[in-house]
């Protein structure tokens, strides 16, 4: 064991213990502790990331591989993938080949389709065009139980230039999740209480005032009304609270965030995503979080990005040219997601860096990689490709290429089945999760991948 | 029999209001034995414990706490699906008692369906036209979150910045007030939206906004002209800001917020700190109806006299009230409802109304939905805002003319069509130069000869075109990329002219038709029959399949597929042979007259009525029939009604603290 995993479980031990009176940071900091002790963390990370306008199963096909059809997949397949046969678009993770499953065939019409299933894609439901959010989505579940200060932070870009949009995550039926597109704004929000010292006090003074305001204003209303201030005075306490609880940590934490960059105010989609990776990242790597979410270019409003250093055209435009076959569009769709992938693998890279148990804060974090639109621009979900990257102690990611039938095969799995197997792994082994389809056996739809769970 | 899959799954319709939880209910011993003797003799056949149908049993539906089998059976009822239409079935009053009964029930058990958005169709239509013993309609008191296009305007009138929030190319309004209403309902609802976590969160990053704004170019003004006295400027602020002077007390408190931060902050920062503090006061983001006074017989009391000038100045403005209605309404005794009406009448004739009353129309009709629907085919000269914008001209025309407003709505020819080229010293494109707008022209069946270069108002043809249920705004938004969406016609009509309920499609089922290129939209619609689905399709599908008249561009056609197209339907159980009788009869109904004035009343009232409005709905329907169908008219009726002016604490859900 080398001298630096030595000295950090060293100082993270001395965190948790040096903070008794902290009660609200323990299970983030038992969790730390746990880990210094070289004990496995009881659930991993996660990074979601999605990309817009549908994800064509043969861009995810090796090139070592023959592809079959959708209509001809008979039972399920497994194949090892191989750093040097991974398509473009995998070629930047190609160096952690062994850390990854490609899964084929998942079928997702319970999830309905068209530009895009919205917050259907991680809440496993159709909403109809994004009208209706039923449920709250895996990763809020999933953060949520983590009990970090953030139960989870969603970043994203959008065609519309507006900092934040309502596109894929959810608290719960209803509740949108925001999706901070301006990584300034974002960065403030989640490290203004370490960064800016006084944008913290000048809030303490303001939220303290409006507090009091608040509570008179209430103690005339009926009853059936206060609800609706309470919720506004809980919103206030609870920012405050998060505020208290960011800068706590930030004393006691080895990796500060870096300052906030150029890249921070960019207007280019290519420059905003890197930045949002940035941020995503570190936020997990300081601990804030345990769930971070990147939507690139989600939902029907928002997917028509025009990726300027890497397409000729929009990708609304884009994705009609690859349905059409264009070879060029093709390969423009594919160099848009190989700049994903760069991305992921930056993060990768980073979070190797890191020690962590007995390895890296890698061996804790899975990625997973999907559309909002599953397969195609105009999509039905009939199948879903999904990549998972990364590592936990609940997860096989070593590097196979999985392909589930079609439908009505032996062995034909849904969507669903992908979020149960991040639930087990997460220590929250749910059977089911978002909506059931009418007339299919549990056994397509509930409990986790086996492929997948260790 | 078979149970209707949508059933069960009512249970899931979202719960976006505040529910308030009441005490556990039980039925009273009278309603109890009325549901028990109506589940006996019309439920119990199918629905007994002894193997029942879709595995519901309703045999103890009186002591039930299942609030999914009573949302259920309250649904089916209402929506005439139980009893099955080929058994026995109850009398209009036996149906409307058990519906009484099961609201009650639901209500005791916190479950206020009635009150919610898109379910007020569920109160019964013809109590809400029957004159009652006693006239007591009254809203509870309550808070009314500002909606966001008033919230802009305020933070355009304080910043003085016409621009705020302003993006010609992006629609950029504040996120920190969604709306979170149902689909197909009225978005500005008092009983849906409050500020939340997130919310509230870029509330304090859009209120920077306008704070900056502020500070930059209003701050010097009021600094110059409080002359250094910090209690005059913050007065000044404060009552820019909110409407109103502050109270001693709000006073003091603000002066201390400022002496803290800028001990600790400093001056500007504090300037700013304080701005912001009194933007975000809940005054400032709610709009209060609490009531004044001592209550009547009935527990009613009158709006305050500024509580009356908020609620009538939004509802005639989105801006909110102008100094003249304020001072007028200051001197007028709401019990004098010829003086109030004297005191709006000339507010019904400004622009500001018109807006509201277009707006009212937008969420009404819903064409301005044509706008977010995509087509791939043909998509050259496809201008689906354009469109929008054509639409409003003819719903603006017909408002001007305040005559017979929804029969006009409903079967005007006078279509609005812009000309072949209608921008001036703009860059023409090559297309354009080319062709003009010819292709957008074919929306409406024109031919290029027919369009001048400048927009023009065409009689369309009798047999073509009748009102705006046929101009090519409406069929698109209910249209999609490849077809048309005759359900969802047929659920506007439903619901939006014949006062019908249609549940939500249940979430599991695969609500897709067959994708087969020889069929057409009716044929391939014959999925709907299936015995889990014909049971709500059966009144939607006869409604929406008229206007397969016009194709998925909103033209009108003789033929689909290489077939004579089918343009037949059914209403109130007679065949209608295609749109223009259809629509016709439609706009001739004066049930259909009412349940706009239903909608109306939603509109301007933000929430659903009750059976204690049907004296408004009542003096509603008097005042537009006696106006030869004004709209004007019967808005004032509203806004002077007792629904609009009293509030009442709600017994059925709180007490005042």
């Amino acid at each position: 064991m080398n001298d630096t995993i030595q000295a950090r479980r060293k100082f993270l031990k001395g965190l948790s213990l040096g903070l008794g009176g902290a009660t609200y940071l323990g299970p983030m900091l038992s969790n730390l502790a746990l880990a210094a002790e070289g004990i496995e963390r009881r659930s991993p990370r996660f990074l979601f990331v999605l990309e817009g306008n549908g994800l064509p199963p043969t861009q995810l096909h090796p090139k070592n591989l023959p592809f079959i059809a959708r209509d001809d997949r008979q039972q399920v397949t497994i194949d090892r993938l191989v750093a040097d046969q991974l398509p473009t678009s995998l070629a930047p993770v190609g160096k952690y080949v062994d850390r990854m499953v490609v899964l084929q065939g998942i079928n997702g019409e319970v999830c309905g389709g068209g530009h895009s299933t919205s917050h259907g894609a991680l809440g496993a439901y159709n909403t109809r065009d994004g009208k209706i959010i039923h449920d709250a989505t895996i990763d809020y579940v999933l953060g949520r139980h983590a009990q970090t200060i953030f139960d989870h932070v969603v970043l994203g870009i959008s065609a519309q230039d507006r900092d934040v949009v309502f596109n894929c995550s959810a608290t719960g039926p209803g509740q949108s999740a925001a999706t901070f597109c301006s990584p300034e704004a974002a960065y403030k929000r989640i490290f203004g209480p370490i960064a800016a010292t006084d944008t913290t006090r000048e809030q303490a003074y303001l939220l303290d005032y409006l507090k009091d305001d608040i509570r008179t204003a209430r103690s005339s209303l009926p009853s059936t009304e206060k609800g609706k201030l309470d919720l506004y005075l809980g919103a206030y306490e609870q920012i405050q609270l998060r505020n208290k609880r960011v800068k706590e940590l930030a004393g006691k934490l080895e990796t500060l965030p870096s300052p906030p960059t150029d890249l921070l105010r960019s207007s280019l989609p290519e420059d905003r995503l890197d930045a949002h990776f940035e941020l995503a990242t570190s936020t997990l790597i300081s601990g804030l979080t345990d769930v971070a979410t990147i939507a690139s270019g989600v939902g029907f409003r928002h997917f028509n990005i025009q990726f300027s250093k890497l397409a000729t055209q929009s990708k609304h435009p884009l994705g009609h040219a690859v349905i059409g076959g264009d070879a060029s569009a093709i390969a423009e769709a594919e160099a848009i997601r190989a700049y994903h992938f760069e991305l992921i693998a930056r993060t990768m890279d980073r979070l190797a860096a890191i020690p962590e148990g007995n390895g890296t804060m890698l061996d804790n974090t899975v990625i997973v990689y999907l559309s909002d639109a599953a397969d195609k621009h105009h999509t039905q979900c009939l199948e879903w490709p999904h990549v998972l990257l990364g590592g936990s102690a609940g997860l096989k990611l070593d590097g196979r290429y999985i392909t589930y039938p079609t439908r009505g095969k032996s062995g034909w799995r849904t969507v669903n089945t992908i979020h149960n197997t991040l639930l087990h792994a997460a220590g929250l082994p749910a059977e089911t999760f978002g909506h059931l389809m009418a007339g299919v056996a549990d056994d397509v739809q509930k409990g986790p991948l086996e492929e997948l769970i260790t | 029999m078979n149970l209707p899959t949508c059933w069960l799954s009512l249970s899931l319709f979202p719960t976006l209001a505040l529910t308030v939880v009441g005490l556990m209910g039980s039925l009273a011993l009278a309603d109890e034995v009325s549901v028990q003797r109506y589940v006996t003799r019309y439920c119990l056949d199918c629905h007994s414990s002894d193997s029942p149908e879709g595995d519901v049993d309703l045999s103890q539906l009186h002591q039930t706490k299942d609030v999914a089998i009573l949302f259920g059976a309250y649904d089916q009822t209402a929506l005439h699906n139980m009893p099955p239409e080929e058994t026995e079935q109850p009398s209009a009053k036996e149906r409307a008692a058990f519906i009484r009964s099961l609201d009650g029930y639901l209500k005791s058990l916190g479950h206020d369906r009635t009150r919610q958005p898109g379910n007020g169709n569920l109160v019964d239509h013809a109590l809400l036209f029957t004159e009652p013993a006693e006239r007591k309609a009254a809203t509870p008191s309550r808070i009314w979150r500002l909606d966001v296009d008033s919230f802009v305007q305020r933070a355009r009138a304080i910043t003085n910045q016409q621009n705020l929030f302003y993006d010609n190319r992006n629609n950029a309004k504040p996120v920190s007030l969604p709306y979170q209403t149902p689909d197909h309902t009225f978005l500005d609802f008092a009983s849906v939206h409050a500020f939340d976590n997130s919310t509230t969160e870029m509330l304090l990053l859009e209120t920077d906004l306008i704070v900056d704004q502020f500070m930059t170019r209003q701050w010097k003004r009021y600094e110059k002209q409080s002359r250094g006295d910090a209690s005059r400027r913050w007065c000044s602020i404060f009552a820019a800001i909110t409407g109103q002077p502050p109270s001693a007390e709000q006073l003091e408190s603000l002066l201390q917020l400022h002496a803290r931060s800028q001990a600790d902050l400093g001056e500007a920062v504090a300037h700013r700190i304080t701005v912001k503090a009194i933007l975000l006061r809940p005054n400032v983001l709610f709009r209060f109806e609490l009531g004044a006074g001592e209550p009547d017989q009935h527990g009613r009391r009158y709006l305050s006299a500024d509580e009356a000038t908020v609620a009538l100045g939004y509802a005639v403005d989105v801006a909110g009230p102008d100094a003249e209605l304020a001072g007028a309404l200051k001197q007028c005794d709401l019990n004098d409802r010829e003086q109030l009406r004297a005191i709006l009448r000339p507010y019904l004739e400004t622009d500001a109304m018109q807006a509201r009353l277009l707006r009212f129309a937008h969420e009404y009709f819903e064409y301005p939905r044509a706008e977010e629907v995509f087509k791939d085919a043909d998509k050259r000269d496809y201008h689906p805002q354009r469109l929008v914008e054509d639409a409003d001209q003819f719903i603006v025309k017909i408002l001007d003319q305040d005559r017979d407003v929804f029969r006009q709505w409903l079967t005007s020819r006078e279509y609005y069509v812009r000309g072949m080229f209608n921008y001036t010293g703009t860059k023409i494109a090559p297309i354009r130069w080319e062709n003009g707008y010819k292709d957008y022209h074919r929306n409406f069946n024109l031919t290029p000869d027919q369009v001048g270069k400048l927009p023009a108002w065409f009689a369309m043809p009798e047999n073509e075109r009748a009102g705006i249920l046929t101009h090519p705004a409406w069929l698109l938004a209910f249209s999609d990329n490849e077809k048309n969406q005759a359900i969802q016609r047929g659920r506007w009509v439903t619901t939006k002219l014949l006062g019908g309920v249609v549940p939500d499609a249940p979430v599991e089922v695969d609500a897709r038709l067959p994708e087969d290129d020889s069929l057409t939209l009716r044929e391939k619609m014959h999925v709907t029959k299936a015995s889990e689905c014909i049971h709500c399709h059966r009144h939607m599908d006869p409604l929406g399949l008229p206007f397969e008249q016009y194709d998925l561009f909103g033209q009108f056609r003789t033929e689909e597929k290489e077939k004579p197209v089918v343009t037949t339907g059914k209403l109130w159980d007679n065949k209608v042979t295609g749109p223009i009788p259809y629509v016709t009869k439609l706009a001739e109904s004066r049930q259909t007259k009412q349940v706009f004035l239903r909608h109306l009343f939603r509109f301007f009232m933000g929430r659903n009525e009750t059976t204690d409005d049907a004296p408004t709905l009542i003096d509603m329907e008097a005042a537009y029939d006696e106006s030869n169908g004004s709209l004007k008219a019967t808005v004032l009726s509203l806004l002077t009604s007792d629904s609009f002016l009293y509030r009442t604490i709600d017994s059925a859900t709180g007490t005042a603290s």
